[in-house]
């Protein structure tokens, strides 16, 4: 069966310490008249303390699907329906209203890839920092608002605009300041689905150093979902690439940069323009993303694999370890054996 | 065939483009009295687009680029300044708002393709009204037949026109906001960071049909974008904005191979590059402190086809 190779073999993250999160065979399933769409299928990794996690992959694939079901804020038609999300040692799918609405935001964050629209369009960005913390701190208002300021300035943003409304700002700077008030109340695990992409890449990588530094010295870690691998790779520690609802690579970064083993995440690495050199046609990967009411039966990126063979369409590949530290799903890649005397150790 | 574009596929010199912008201003205010400030958001910009061109314009977050696409798109007045279209002055023809024939022609792509599309209607309703209003003699098989070849023009498959949009991916969402105004077939696109939420595969795939548009339609483009590889990949020409100015603009290969303005230089050096060992720490900036010092907005010739702004003395 391989749900259960997977959820056993799914505890991919090597991490020393208890994991900060813990994702185990998560399946979320959306209901719709149109069929019931399996965004996630059978997804298990772990997040260590102080580390950051990337989650690459196609557009639809269910990177934020995964991002709403761990902040809890899955609403109908969507349904978590197998697997468990610890966070800090605790089932989050366990945790009554009361209890969740201790937990968001406190103790796991979110910028949402809607950031720009979720900002209250009739409210100063200055009061609307200053309610999470009259609300979440008890702070009284006056603290709250040299805080906000503080927090502004954290992310570029020069505290006059505290009294703009978020229409009055660009689409970056309502970006970053969706981002400082995530970071308001210090949660241990944040949430970051493609919170860049409005931004241009000087602001992007000045955020991402602040965003580092912070980690670095509060030590909280970070779930950061992109399609910007460049970016992914040069911020996180370990990354995982994502298939039409399951996991089909996990490695450290670097690894996954120079040695992608699995055929889709190789094409991924290859779909990029150049900006030096002469000009280049890149054809991306050919064939639409797979209909997830119906995914392709076997090995689901088989109709657009360059290399599937005939067993493809009928063998689902577990995850599995095919070099050290680093685990893919394809039927075509041994096994990595871990050596007798580093397995003894 | 030809490598990503070849210029000799842009149209000649001498006919007139399509798209003239002369010094362009857009002020906006802020907060009320007596605590009111302006905020430059352009200033002072001017630049063409040919018939069958794409231009890219790049640069800082807040630098005004948004602002550009919107007055161009007759979404917002400008404070001053002129937009040339087709030889038309639009701004002094059609004062209050634009003609049919000026919406038919120029179509926007918005930033944020979860505030652009209707929740209430499924992703059929917003393809099939531009189709119906541009095709008024279509029969409803035909309809159905366009309908289909624009979902699948932007990779999207049929059974996705029965959804609502917060039915879509971010991604998924985006393609319909592109297939929605290519349903006119317009003859200028604006698109504001059309593939700001796809991934990599698909979004090749967008600048390939965005490319594909220009080259058998000869449709014109700005092209709003952070990305720079991806403006150099199918831009002919590329525009750089910082704080309200257009500060450097040419061919796009040969300005990213030699960017002379200080700014064009540092967004360079920040694009990610996972190869990259040593990090660029960019100085800290805020758009509304720098209104001062806008230097004589004279322009640097560097070349036949790329040009730079001429540095303020106190900021070089
Ligand atoms: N309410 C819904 N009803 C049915 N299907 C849905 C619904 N919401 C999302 N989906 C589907 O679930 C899949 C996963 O969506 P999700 O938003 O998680 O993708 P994503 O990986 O974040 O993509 P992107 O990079 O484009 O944001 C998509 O194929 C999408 O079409
Ligand atoms: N309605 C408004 N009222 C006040 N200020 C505004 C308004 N709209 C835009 N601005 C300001 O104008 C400037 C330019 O904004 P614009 O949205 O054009 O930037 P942009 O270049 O598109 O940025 P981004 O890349 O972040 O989307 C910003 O400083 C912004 O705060
Ligand atoms: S299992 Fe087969 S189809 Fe899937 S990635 Fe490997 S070779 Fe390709
Ligand atoms: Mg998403
Ligand atoms: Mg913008």
């Amino acid at each position: 069966m391989e749900t259960l190779t997977e959820q056993d073999r799914g505890n991919i993250g090597r991490t020393a310490a208890a994991p900060v999160l813990s994702v185990k065979n998560l399946q979320v399933q959306y209901t719709a008249e149109i069929g019931n769409v399996t965004a996630v299928d059978g997804v298990s990794f772990d997040i260590g303390a102080g580390e950051v996690f990337g989650l690459a992959g196609e557009s639809g694939c269910g990177k934020s699907t995964i991002a709403n079901a761990v902040m809890r804020l899955l609403q109908t038609p969507a349904k978590i329906t197998g697997g468990s999300i610890e966070l800090n040692g605790k089932n989050l799918l366990d945790l009554g209203e009361e209890e969740l609405r201790r937990t968001r935001w406190r103790d796991v964050a979110m910028v949402f890839q809607s950031a720009m629209n979720s900002l209250n369009p009739v409210m100063t960005i200055g009061d609307q920092i200053v309610d999470v913390f009259t609300t979440h701190e008890r702070m009284p208002k006056k603290a709250a608002r040299e805080r906000a300021a503080e927090l502004l300035k954290l992310v570029d943003i020069s505290p006059d605009r505290l009294k703009s409304y978020p229409h009055q700002l660009s689409g970056g700077m309502r970006q970053r300041a969706v981002i400082a008030i995530a970071l308001a109340l210090k949660p241990s695990l944040l949430i970051m689905d493609e919170p860049t992409t409005a931004l241009d890449v000087v602001v992007q990588q000045d955020i991402m150093h602040q965003i580092k530094e912070l980690q670095q010295r509060l030590g909280f870690s970070i779930l950061f979902i992109t399609h910007d691998i460049s970016l992914m790779v040069e911020l996180s520690h370990r990354m995982a690439v994502m298939y039409a609802g399951k996991l089909v690579e996990v490695a450290p970064s670097k690894d996954m940069l120079e040695n992608p083993l699995h055929p889709y995440t190789n094409a991924l690495m290859g779909a990029f323009p150049p900006l030096t050199g002469p000009r280049v046609e890149l054809t991306g990967i050919p064939d639409a993303p797979p209909n997830m009411a119906h995914p392709p039966t076997g090995c689901r990126f088989h109709p657009r694999c360059p290399l599937a063979v005939d067993a493809c369409r009928t063998v689902a590949p577990p995850l599995l370890p095919k070099a050290e530290n680093h685990d893919a799903a394809c039927l075509l890649l041994p096994e990595y054996v871990v050596p007798r005397e580093r397995s003894r150790r | 065939m030809s490598p990503a574009h070849s210029t000799s596929s842009r149209p000649e010199r001498a006919t007139e483009p399509l798209v003239q912008v002369r010094n362009l201003s857009k002020d906006y205010h802020l907060g009320s009295f007596p605590f009111r400030s302006t905020v430059r958001a352009v200033n002072d910009v001017s630049f063409d687009i040919n018939h069958g061109e794409i231009v890219a314009l790049v640069g800082e977050s807040g630098s005004g680029k948004s602002t550009i696409a919107r007055i161009l798109a007759r979404l917002e007045q400008p404070t001053g300044g002129q937009l040339i279209i087709d030889g038309q002055d639009i701004f002094a023809t059609e004062r209050r708002k634009a003609s049919m024939k000026y919406r038919s022609k120029v179509q926007m792509v918005f930033q944020d393709p979860f505030g652009s599309l209707n929740p209430a209607h499924r992703i059929e309703h917003f393809l099939t009204r531009p189709l119906q209003l541009h095709g008024e003699n279509d029969s409803p098989k035909a309809l159905k037949l366009k309908l289909r070849e624009l979902m699948a023009t932007v990779g999207l498959g049929e059974q996705m026109l029965d959804r609502y949009p917060h039915q879509l991916s971010g991604g998924q969402r985006q393609r319909v906001a592109i297939a929605r105004a290519l349903a006119v077939e317009p003859e200028i696109i604006l698109a504001d960071e059309p593939t700001s939420m796809l991934d990599v595969s698909v979004r090749i795939g967008i600048l390939n049909l965005m490319r594909k548009l220009r080259d058998e339609r000869g449709v014109s483009m700005l092209y709003i974008t952070h990305d720079l590889a991806s403006a150099r990949y199918i831009a002919d020409t590329t525009l750089v904005m910082c704080a309200g100015d257009l500060v450097e603009g040419g061919e796009s290969i040969e300005l990213m191979a030699a960017p002379h303005h200080p700014y064009t230089q540092l967004l360079l050096s920040a694009v990610p590059d996972a190869r990259r060992t040593q990090t660029v720490r960019p100085p800290k900036r805020d758009a509304t402190e720098r209104n001062a010092n806008r230097g004589s907005g004279e322009r640097v010739t560097l070349s036949e086809s790329h040009w730079a702004l001429k540095v303020p003395e106190s900021a070089a």
